[in-house]
């Protein structure tokens, strides 16, 4: 089964990538520069050994043979920002999403100007998703570099994940389904994935069975009848049919893998409950998008380990149905409640499509701990978008997706000195 | 002048009671920014009877003073908010006559508007409301603010005459439907109650949202002699240097996070041009921490943070004409007063505790500092 | 002997002119308060000559049993007895000083005879609230068979608020509603324009126009100006206006919420008329808890203001509510709703913190109390024709809501006479006053109670049956 997935997940890393089919994958070497390996961590005299898109290796002293050189003396390098939602990089006609459809379809990748912005602010991978609008609409976001140097294709993960949107009391006013519709609908896309995988196994068993056959039948062949085998070959019987293959239940079956997220957008603590049910009765891990009053069931989630991805903490214009109340303080509760968390600058209106750390430094203004408010800007995003243990820190085996600066992480609102994507070094700051 | 001083007292007088419940307040802090003098690091800020006593490096504590230690905490004036909509809700467009000098703001106060308390919870203590700009010229504005419980009060009830040369002034069915039109009415029809206005200290304050709009507004700036104050958006990017030597001063509406880099930048061209700027939070149709939020977007635009922090604090207070009692931290002002825990011109800074009038105010109703030092504590709303 | 000649022919002058009535119940209220039990009231000549509790003689005793005496009810806010649906409007100008409702006024009108029936025996006649200045009000009695409208007192009309503005269109164009004012801040310019004018030519000694002036008349006290406030912002406006254009007599009418400016109107002592309430859909839902009205009122509508005591119980069933499929309708923009005089429709649970409304208002049903609390004089008024909104059911809600019942009977009787300043011939019973008066089965704050008899002006206007055929 997932020998037949792997060739539909467009695994394609900008420069890395491309080089490693043809020639050896690229080498960098940066040297002379001091380390934060993740938000928590005290920088130290490291040098970081890149190979292709990845980290090789971190440590004092590092050599490498026919790695380029790249002098980060007196800069200190630290895992790129991830914003863990993100609309800026989509097509307009993208923020009104129907059913089944694919960010990566709809990802402006040949226009460099807003992936250069969101670089300038450190961020160096988004989520790239599409506005949601209610739970029948399984809506699969992408995850992209921001490398605005990198080729039209910087979508790193196709099929990231899959996102819903359970909210009973904002349905009222579109007079849409109930919350238990709701949750109905988002448990029918699993199931639907479910029995398009039972089928997809029935159709490998077939194709196996089938292929026996044949070798049976074609041995019989042989031993009977030697001089017809072209006009044999002709009537061989064609395999089965395969099913038709469907980009949203793959990402669904990747979801039921837990190689994707289940995202779910909710706001009112009964949709929470419900999401965090949902997710649970699947045995699947939530990732829940705004979370209002996602406070007064912190202990829920810090058990589930459900991660909440969080807009603004005061937002502008929202409607009171999307900020139920006015918890300010929401990221620091959470984070006191032991709840993973990670900023998202998605569908906040007044923000810019870069404004993931800024969102990060106004919850720091509510209460948030700023080395909280980097955790979850790295470590935390990593988890929400699917991608937990390959980026958000500069350990050997991770993404090469780093950021430089003259001092160590902080929230400050200064650009990065520069900003490198395997093995291209970028400038952070405007010329 | 003898008048003015008058007017003066009267204003004096009017806010005398509201002040007589605060109590004495000591803050010391890692960090005073006076705003208008210098600064002290570490410093302390003296409060007595809701006005400002004493400001240096450490100040003498009167017995039974309340004091406040905030040893890593920057302390700063109470923020002046110059445009909003707060206390004054709905019922403001009284559109049908172009030319309605005589209305009041003050008129339309609605003292029961929720949107007070955030007011204060964001740090703003002073504000301007305008009246709705659907005439060219609109009326008298005014200053209001808020004491520590919430209750509303005005600080100025004429703060200038409204002109507005936005489109929704001229694009009804009735005269004037053009700009120019507008023009030729308040250099003529309404020219008594302009110079009226205008002769006032900061007398005029003209709304503009395009370029072609402050061309004309130029033309009334000079008029007014320096005394016309412009409200716009950072979309006027054009007319930043006529606009700063034209006007006294540019409030800026909805500069916020998402303006490009260009746009960004205009609050910053305009101090670089001489200009006096301050800020509108819009609010309640924004949150009150709008205004918080334009200063960071004008410092990411290339604004320095302590120029920020002047336009949230005394160029705001001196372009409504309320400098003599807020905008800064020097003795006689009114005890408005917040502790950040940095600079709040930075994104990370947060609003520790504000103290408005010489009272403490906290999220639930107020802690009244009772003027024998004892301590009350008001009825907290439910939770 | 000629003195006892003259008291016997003064007798029976009095007997064959009006005969003494003697009404003898369970209870009579007063109307200040206090309560005689049992108790026998005489009226003769129209008006009360005795209130006792001990037996009194009469040419005719009726005897209502156990039923309960209470003075005739006054409504200070009404537009009963007016051919027009809720009020006549002079809408040619905002400015109509001279005009007055009280020629209009049709005591055979449905509407009032409907009052009549529930005990109402005043009102105070108002025009409408289209106009800034909307022209005189009239004191009139309910009945038909009442002599001549006794003009006491003057009273002239202001309103404030959106209701002048309401329809107005700001724009230009040729309508008759493309006209000012257009905003709350209009309606006051429009206030105070009139009456500075006024002021300056009396000052100037300059000629006034006969139709200002009943202006005239309110600004040197000869006349009481009442001011439409429907909520707090307009009766703070009111009283700014009161003391900046020195008017001494004044009342606040047609508050639906006025508990905020409780201790401002105590301080300047101004009364203060409540007005229609929409009460009887509040009753219902405090009558039967938050989550029976989401129910009631079919897509689920609840009122913010009780949104507070009802929210940990709607929170709770809410679940089990969604997943009927029961959605609910929001509007959290309460104050706009509240404006246009509906109720406020938000979903249950939507925070009635910061983002919607003030947690710390009070909860319109308990404002009668709260006010009372506070020392202002006020009163109940504008019972409309709808079932439920009689004036007698505000008070019956507002003792449920705790306030003291002999208030709330004080705040339909003596308290709008006091306010209307006709405390001298109306609303309590009291030998000398005009002899206007209802019995009711029981007692008049008890749901159940139904009025058996009103009498008014010494008539008898409806009649308990069993005591018809003595």
């Amino acid at each position: 089964m997932r020998i037949l997935l792997l060739p539909l997940l467009l695994l394609v890393f900008v420069r890395g990538m491309a080089s490693a089919q043809s020639a050896p994958e690229q080498r960098l070497l940066l040297v002379g520069g001091q380390v934060q390996t993740s938000a928590d961590s005290a920088p130290r005299k490291a040098d970081v050994l890149i190979v292709g898109e990845r980290i090789e290796a971190v440590g004092e002293g590092l050599k490498a043979e026919g790695a380029t050189l790249w002098d980060a003396t007196g800069l200190v390098i630290s895992p790129a920002f991830v914003d863990a939602a993100n609309l800026g990089l989509l097509d307009d006609s993208a923020f009104r999403g129907g059913a089944g459809d694919m960010a990566a379809d709809m990802f402006e990748g040949h226009d460099s100007l807003p992936r250069e912005r969101l670089a300038r602010a450190g961020i160096g991978l988004v989520y790239v998703d599409i506005a949601l609008q209610d739970a029948s609409r399984g809506l699969v976001g992408c995850v992209a570099s921001t490398d605005p140097k990198g080729a039209n294709v910087t979508v790193l993960e196709r099929l990231a994940g899959l996102s819903f949107a359970i909210g009973t009391r904002a349905q009222g006013i579109a007079g849409r389904m109930g919350r238990s519709g709701e949750v109905a609908a988002v448990g029918e896309a699993l199931s639907a994935a479910r029995r398009y995988r039972t089928s997809f196994e029935k159709h490998t068993k077939d194709v196996e069975k089938h292929a026996k056959d044949m070798k049976e039948a074609e041995a019989k062949q042989a031993k009977a009848d030697k001089p017809d085998k072209p006009e044999k070959t002709d009537k061989k019987s064609l395999p089965p049919q395969k099913p038709r293959i469907e980009e949203l239940h793959e990402t669904v079956l990747r979801t039921l893998d837990h190689k994707a997220p289940l995202r779910i957008e909710a706001h009112w603590r009964e949709d929470i409950e419900a999401a965090l049910e949902l997710a649970t009765k699947q045995g699947l891990r939530l990732v829940l998008l705004g979370g209002g009053e996602a406070d007064e069931v912190a202990d829920k989630l810090a058990t589930a380990k459900a991660v909440v991805v969080l807009g603004p903490a005061q937002p502008l214009w929202v409607s009171p149905l999307l900020a139920p109340r006015r918890r300010n303080d929401l990221a620091a509760k959470l984070d006191a409640a032991g709840v993973r968390i990670a900023f998202m600058s998605a569908g906040a209106r007044g923000y810019r499509s870069d404004s993931a750390p800024l969102i990060a430094a106004l919850h720091v203004a509510e209460g948030l701990s700023e080395a909280a408010a980097l955790r979850a800007l790295t470590l935390g995003a990593a988890e929400a978008i699917g991608l937990g243990g390959r980026c958000g820190s500069v350990e050997p085996g991770r993404l090469a997706l780093l950021q430089l600066r003259t001092s160590k992480l902080s929230l400050d609102g200064a650009a990065p000195q520069k900003m490198v994507f395997g093995t291209s070094v970028i400038d952070g700051k405007k010329s | 002048m003898m008048q003015r001083t008058l007017s003066l007292l009267l204003l004096v007088a009017a806010i005398t009671p509201l002040c007589a419940q605060g109590g004495t307040i000591v803050i010391r802090a890692g960090t005073v920014i006076t705003v208008s003098g210098e600064n002290y690091s570490p410093g302390a800020v003296l409060i007595v009877d809701g006005r400002i006593a004493a400001v240096g490096k450490d100040v003498a504590e009167p017995d039974k003073a309340l004091v406040i230690n905030h040893p890593e905490g920057v302390v700063v004036p109470g923020f002046v908010d110059a445009g909003c909509g707060v206390g004054a809700r709905r019922g403001l467009a009284e559109s049908q006559r172009a030319m309605m000098p005589d209305l009041r703001l003050a008129d339309a106060l609605d003292p029961s508007d929720p949107a007070i308390k955030r007011q204060l919870a964001a740090g703003t203590s002073t504000w301007l409301v305008l009246p709705q700009d659907g005439n060219v010229l609109g009326g008298r504005a005014a200053v209001l603010r808020a004491t520590a419980t919430g209750e509303l009060k005005v600080l100025k009830s004429d703060a200038g005459l409204a002109v507005c040369l936005r489109e929704r002034s001229y694009d009804r069915e009735r005269e004037p439907t053009s700009l120019m039109g507008a023009l030729a009415l308040l250099e003529r029809a309404s020219a008594p109650a302009y110079d009226a206005a205008a002769a006032v200290d900061r007398g005029v304050l003209v709304g503009c949202h395009t370029d072609r709009e402050v061309a004309v507004a130029l033309r009334l700036g000079a008029r007014a002699k320096g005394r016309a104050v412009l409200f716009t958006t950072a979309d006027t990017c054009d007319s930043v240097d006529a606009a700063a030597k034209a006007f006294s001063g540019t409030v800026f509406a909805r500069v916020l996070p998402e303006l490009s880099d260009r746009l960004s930048a205009v609050p910053a061209r305009h101090v670089a041009a001489g200009g006096v700027i301050a800020f509108s939070s819009a609010a309640p149709e924004l949150p009150a921490s709008a205004l918080r939020l334009c200063a960071l977007t004008a410092v990411r635009g290339g604004l320095a943070q302590d120029a920020a922090l002047r336009a949230l604090t005394l160029s705001a207070a001196e372009l409504l004409g309320v400098a003599d009692q807020v905008g800064s931290i020097s003795s006689g002002k009114l005890g408005d007063v917040l502790v950040f825990s940095k600079h709040p011109a930075d994104a990370r800074a947060q609003l520790l505790r504000v103290v408005q009038g010489g009272v403490l105010v906290t999220p639930h109703g107020g802690v009244v500092v009772t003027p024998h030092g004892g301590v009350v504590v008001a009825p907290a709303s439910k939770e | 002997m000629k003195k006892m000649q003259g008291l016997l022919v003064l007798l029976l002058c009095a007997a064959a002119l009006d005969a003494q009535t003697v009404i003898k119940a369970a209870k009579a209220h007063l109307g200040d308060g206090r309560v005689v039990a049992p108790a026998w009231v005489a009226v003769s000549g129209g008006r009360i000559t005795e209130v006792s509790n001990e037996a009194l003689s009469g040419d005719e005793v009726v005897d209502c049993g156990a039923g309960e005496i209470a003075p005739g009810f006054i409504d200070g806010w009404s537009s009963a007895g007016l051919a027009r649906a809720g009020a006549e409007n002079e809408e040619g100008r905002e400015v109509t000083p001279q005009v007055n409702i009280a020629a209009l006024y049709e005591p055979r009108h449905v509407s009032v005879k409907r009052r009549l029936a529930q005990g109402v025996t005043t009102l105070l006649v108002r025009p409408g609230t289209r106009a800034v200045i909307a022209g005189a009000a009239q004191v009139v009695p309910t009945s038909p068979q009442s002599s001549t409208p006794r003009h006491e007192g003057a009273f002239l009309c202001v309103t404030l608020g959106l209701d002048p503005a309401a329809g107005n269109s700001g724009g230009g164009g040729q309508g008759f509603y493309s006209r000012r004012p257009n905003s709350r801040m209009g309606v006051v310019y429009d206030v105070r324009t009139s009456f500075t004018q006024v002021q300056e030519a009396l000052k100037a000694g300059t000629a006034i126009e006969a139709d200002w002036m009943p202006l005239v008349a309110a600004l040197k006290g000869e006349c009481t100006v009442v001011w439409y406030t429907e909520t707090e912002k307009e009766i703070w406006t009111a009283l700014r206006l009161i003391d900046e254009l020195h008017i001494p007599h004044n009342i606040c009418a047609g508050a639906v919420r006025a508990s905020g400016a409780a201790a401002d109107l105590k301080a300047r002592g101004v009364p203060l008329l409540l007005g229609e309430q929409h009460w009887a859909q509040y009753a219902r839902q405090r009558g039967r808890g938050g989550m029976d009205a989401v129910h009631d009122h079919g897509a689920g509508t609840l009122h913010s203001e009780h949104l507070h005591e009802v929210e940990p119980e709607v929170r709770a069933r809410l679940g089990a509510l969604a997943a009927q499929g029961i959605t609910h309708p929001i509007d959290t923009s309460e104050e706009q709703l509240f404006d246009l005089g509906q109720d406020c429709c938000m979903a249950p649970g939507v925070g009635a913190g910061e983002t919607t409304v003030d947690k710390n208002r009070v909860p319109v049903t308990t404002q009668a109390r709260e006010l009372v609390r506070a020392g202002v004089l006020c009163a109940f008024a504008g019972g409309g024709d709808s079932a439920g909104t009689h004036l007698l059911d505000y008070a019956r809600l507002a003792v449920r809501d705790g306030l003291d019942p002999a208030r709330a009977l004080s705040m339909l009787t003596l308290e709008p006479a006091r306010i209307l300043g006709i405390a001298k011939h109306k609303g309590s019973l009291e030998a000398g006053k005009d002899a206007d008066l209802v019995v009711f089965s029981g007692d008049p704050l008890v749901p159940t109670s139904t009025p058996v008899l009103v009498m008014t002006e010494g008539r008898i206007v409806l009649r308990p049956a069993a005591a018809k055929g003595e």
